[in-house]
């Protein structure tokens, strides 16, 4: 299962959705910055757990979390 | 009679190296803001020099690098649009990459200021 926390604004997490994109990788998204409320602060407090940053974009792939736009590390935890 | 400048970008009072006049243009040493005296006597007084916001930060974020001696990677226009949206949409020139926008966002940020780019070769 892969996800990915991004914001609209962020360059870095376009790409990394194109990445995935292109190597056929389904994926679940959530613009945190277009979400509101409550719902807002549980995903930011998910990011904030999972790095210790507030910063985008984190991808989580089963258990593995990176954090930034890190194309060989995304591989790698796909164990492609 | 305090003779230090107010950088209004990230909050740093430092002392002009050159003798002021008003209407002199003057660069933030620490973040590359570009700034216009409004007065010396009794006080200096500076206000962010008046440009367009794809100018102003364009020039903030250049004259940074060079103060610094960074290169930019090829990904930087997208690094600007993200910085223009957040402008747009928040008021000011936001890191496009973190949540909170607050004023150690403000780009150049906090940690880039404080050379964290030199270790990891790129903000963020």
């Amino acid at each position: 299962m892969v996800k990915v926390y991004a914001l609209s604004t962020c360059p870095w997490c376009k790409m990394t959705k194109q990445f995935l994109d292109e190597k056929g990788v389904e994926y679940d998204v959530l613009d945190v910055d277009k979400l509101a409320g409550d719902e807002q602060k549980q995903a930011v407090s998910e990011v904030e757990n999972l790095t210790g940053k507030r910063s985008f974009p984190v991808v989580v792939i089963d258990d593995k979390v990176i954090q930034g736009y890190k194309p060989d590390d995304i591989m790698e935890a796909l164990g492609k | 009679m305090s003779q230090t400048i107010y950088c209004p970008v990230c909050r740093v009072n430092f002392k002009p190296k050159e003798e002021l006049k008003p209407g002199a243009v003057v660069v933030c040493r620490v973040c590359g803001a570009r700034m216009e005296v409004l007065q010396v006597e009794p006080e200096i007084e500076a206000r962010k020099y008046p440009q367009e916001p794809e100018e102003e930060i364009y020039d903030r974020v250049n004259t940074f690098a060079e103060l610094k001696g960074y290169v930019f990677k090829e990904t930087k226009k997208y690094v600007m649009d993200g910085l223009l949206q957040k402008k747009e949409e928040y008021g000011d020139f936001y890191c496009p990459c973190r949540f909170d926008n607050i004023p150690e966002n403000i780009c150049p940020c906090l940690e880039t200021r404080q050379n964290q780019v030199k270790k990891e070769g790129m903000c963020l």
